[in-house]
């Protein structure tokens, strides 16, 4: 599986041809991709690795049927993103307990307590304002500009029209931008 | 271009998004709208801020647990993989295990003379008849137990016999404390767990016996007119192993004949009339010691016919060899009245 560029042709090949290894290799690559937005969309750990290995194993059932029209990336964030906005609509959604991906932040190594501080209080402050967007918009920005999906990547993983992505992105932004004003100026 | 027609494009002008027309036209509006270049420096920063925000990790064991629930492993593979899984580790443990457990197995056994005994009695043959005579018996010592294998009751196996006085094997042998007040050859240790001690033990206690003492139920008679008729250790095998199951009886005898030539020679004659014979002879200081076996069922006769040739005197009754038939070996000490 290539990164960021269009797949292995014979790697698809051995994942649809049921290759157990293959789909170890892909589970590899793409896990921390899959469980950080799970993380971020759901902002709890066990929920996010629950519905990370949840995605991995629909897309295992369904591998034979995948036929490379969009990277494999693409399909397993498209996965990913559709369970998520699930969970979070459905009625028996598990209360968040807020904190946990704080723990998961990593302090930055090579700056000063202060400079570490702030930064801190800026991903603090960040990380409530993501989980504070409605779910629509949360899931269009963690896809853009945590991810790094273009906006056709989003519109086919969320089956939306892309000028639905370009809006949803926009209000996305302002309202983060309004919630982190004292951070900016 | 107003304000708010331009602040709902700044998004797209930061992705690089626009179409040529409107991006000119929103470059056009900031370049006179300070208000909307600050709006858009936040938003800048905004954006940057999400893309230096750290990449989430999935947990340790994500990959084995997906692949654990993509490919279930049947309940005995995986019983077996903890059974025996990784090989590489639990065989050297499962086989140090066993050679540890054995080495205290043995270890207690051998500091274990209860265990010892026990193993010993187990075997035990059907009670012979006890007769007056088993007094001359001696208690049995303790069967080699190296190796371990080897049944007790294959070495204390005797030959059948009408003999009242075969009671050596079918004694058991006594824990090593018991034997302080028994008769002087159950006080010899019974410290035959190893066959070549055992073996000396046999060859070394008539050796001691012989120039050292005279034999303790002698009647008054002098050291140089005295004959000993003592049971000897054989040297084949299976007589040492015998000889280890019975050791020497505490048997003793001594002829005193006119003619020392003379009566070695009626010996002679006697020994091949019973059936049995000579098997050595040496000079004592004025003694004739003579190595005789004849057969056990010939004993009496034997006894009955040195009576003839002069004054014996016996105490005991030597051991018997479990030989086919079973055999006697005695040595007669031939000695002169002074």
């Amino acid at each position: 599986v290539q990164e960021d560029g269009a797949d292995n042709p014979a790697f698809v090949e051995r994942l649809r041809a049921g290759d157990a290894r293959a789909f170890e290799e892909l589970v590899t690559r793409h896990q921390h991709r899959v469980f950080g937005v799970a993380l971020r969309m759901l902002d709890n750990a066990a929920e996010a690795e629950e519905l990370a290995q949840e995605t991995f194993l629909r897309a295992h059932a369904s591998l034979a049927e995948f036929r490379g029209e969009a990277k494999l990336s693409t399909w397993l964030y498209a996965i990913v993103s559709r369970l998520c906005l699930n969970r979070l609509a459905s009625a028996d959604r598990r209360v968040a307990r807020p904190g946990d991906e704080v723990l998961l932040e990593v302090a930055d190594a090579g700056v000063g307590p202060q400079a570490n501080a702030e930064r801190g209080e800026l991903r603090a402050a960040l990380h409530r304002a993501i989980a504070d967007l409605p779910e629509e918009r949360r899931v269009v920005v963690i896809l853009r500009d945590l991810e790094g999906l273009a906006y056709d990547e989003i519109a086919r993983a969320l089956g939306l029209e892309p000028g639905t992505v370009r809006s949803r992105l926009h209000r996305a932004r302002m309202d983060l931008k309004d919630k982190l004003e004292r951070f900016l100026s | 271009v107003t304000c708010r027609d331009a602040r709902e494009w700044l998004s797209d002008l930061l992705d690089d998004a626009l179409e040529p027309d409107r991006r000119r036209d929103v470059e056009a509006h900031l370049a006179g709208c300070a208000e909307c270049r600050v709006e858009l420096d936040r938003l800048r920063a905004t954006v940057t801020a999400l893309r230096e925000v750290e990449p989430a990790r999935a947990p340790a064991g994500f990959v084995d647990r997906v692949l654990q629930r993509a490919y279930p492993v049947p309940w005995y593979r995986r019983l077996g993989a903890r059974l025996f899984l990784p090989l590489s580790i639990k065989l050297p443990v499962e086989a140090a295990a066993i050679v540890v457990i054995a080495g205290l197995a043995m270890l207690v056994w051998e500091r274990s003379p209860e265990l010892r005994s026990a193993a010993r009695r187990e075997p035990v043959m059907p009670a012979a008849p006890s007769t007056a005579q088993t007094t001359t018996e001696t208690p049995a010592p303790p069967v080699s137990t190296s190796p371990p294998g080897r049944s007790p009751r294959a070495l204390l196996k005797q030959p059948p016999r009408s003999s009242p006085t075969t009671v050596v094997a079918e004694t058991p042998a006594p824990p090593r404390e018991s034997t302080g007040s028994g008769p002087p050859a159950s006080e010899r240790k019974p410290e035959t767990k190893l066959e070549a001690r055992a073996e000396r033990e046999a060859r070394e206690e008539p050796a001691l016996k012989l120039p050292a003492s005279p034999a303790p139920a002698a009647p008054a008679a002098g050291q140089s007119d005295r004959a000993e008729i003592r049971p000897r250790s054989a040297s084949s095998s299976v007589q040492r192993l015998t000889a280890k199951a019975a050791p020497p009886s505490e048997f003793a005898g001594r002829l005193i004949v006119r003619d020392r030539d003379v009566a070695a020679a009626a010996v002679g004659t006697l020994l091949t009339t019973l059936g049995g014979q000579e098997t050595g002879r040496r000079e004592d200081d004025a003694d004739t010691v003579l190595d005789v076996q004849i057969p056990e069922a010939r004993y009496d006769d034997l006894i009955r016919g040195l009576n003839r040739l002069g004054w014996l005197t016996t105490s005991g009754r030597p051991n018997v060899l479990p030989l086919d038939p079973p055999q006697m070996r005695l040595t007669i000490r031939l000695g002169v009245r002074p």
